[in-house]
């Protein structure tokens, strides 16, 4: 009981503090990659209550779709003021 | 470690918040997690022993008698009215998605540019095949 | 169940909250779209908790409609971020305040 308690609470703070992430980091695609982190913990929440089919959507749905979708979006929408943007044009 | 602001893999925090709204947004946490802390529960009653809860999913998903099945089954409503609804509303979001796309692409902006992989602003710039 | 059900009410309520808090203080597009998938999780949270307090599938088959509608609701966010991309170079969501007509 007092382990499970435990894993409760480490995965319970990993979730708060990779989604405090995705709001507090500068860079877009480092929310990006904190999102796909608490998307993760939280299947993990859903495999600790017996609910293994859920976990298994959760991940293909979100991290192997919608976490897809905003990496497109990320790399389609750099901006030009960013030093990255240029550097297509160089290579 | 460099100590140069500009050398780009390192994440940073962003500090120039508002902080009037991000105040509303943990008062709200407060309040509810006051509420929560007070409510009362009784002990968890847990899945039955032995069921598959893969299997029940499905037929609660379709409204499939449980009767009819031999083994245990977990209890559930019936929920094939919201899966017509949400077939139906995935529907419209793919039509959604097809129409922004085709939307003002005989424009030729940026965006247009941009989703060829910069060929175009590429070939412009250099003015040759690489 | 692997904490009491305040628990896990608590956790959502503090993913949501972050969520709230991600709408109201960025300005950025994509990370709006970000800070309503983190709600629409916690709320799946909380469906699978209780689905499992009252031992019932109930919540578990809500949660997989919720999960259908957040991947629409992004198909349909991407769509309009990369519009609002194409017409105002930026996705500073108050720098669009301009209509066609």
């Amino acid at each position: 009981m007092v382990v499970e308690t435990i894993a409760f609470a480490l995965f319970a703070l990993v979730t708060v503090g990779s989604s405090l992430g995705v709001v507090l980091v500068e860079d877009v695609w480092h929310s990006a990659l904190l999102l796909g982190a608490a998307l993760l913990s939280v299947a993990v929440h859903y495999v600790m209550l017996q609910a293994e089919f859920l976990a298994a959507m959760q991940i293909l749905v979100y991290v192997g779709g919608v976490l897809i979708l905003i990496t497109f979006a990320v790399m389609l929408v750099r901006r030009e003021d960013e030093p990255e943007a240029m550097e297509v044009f160089e290579a | 470690m460099s100590d140069d602001p500009n050398d780009g893999s390192r994440p940073r925090l962003k500090r120039d918040f508002n902080p009037v709204p991000g105040l509303a947004a943990v008062a709200l946490f407060a309040v509810l997690a006051l509420v929560f802390l007070q409510a009362s529960f009784g002990e968890a009653q847990g899945f039955e022993q032995g069921a598959s809860i893969t299997a029940s999913i499905g037929y609660a998903m379709f409204n499939i008698d449980a009767g009819a099945i031999s083994g245990a089954v977990v209890s559930g409503e019936g929920f094939v009215v919201a899966f017509v609804l949400i077939a139906v509303a995935l529907d419209v979001a793919i039509d959604g998605a097809v129409f922004l796309a085709k939307s003002e692409d005989e424009e030729g902006g940026i965006g247009a540019v941009l989703t060829d992989g910069g060929r175009e602003i590429r070939e412009k710039l250099r003015g040759g095949d690489d | 169940m692997f904490a009491p059900p305040e628990a896990y009410l608590v956790l959502s309520a503090a993913v949501f909250c972050i969520g709230v808090f991600g709408l109201l203080t960025r300005k950025n597009a994509l990370l709006f779209l970000m800070s309503v998938e983190l709600m629409l999780n916690a709320a799946n949270i909380n469906l699978v908790a209780f689905s499992f307090y009252w031992g019932n599938v109930t919540g578990q088959t809500f949660s997989l409609f919720t999960m259908a509608l957040a991947a629409a609701e992004v198909a349909i966010g991407i769509g309009i971020i990369l519009v609002l991309y194409r017409n105002f170079k930026d996705i500073d969501v108050t720098e669009a305040t301009t209509m066609r007509w």
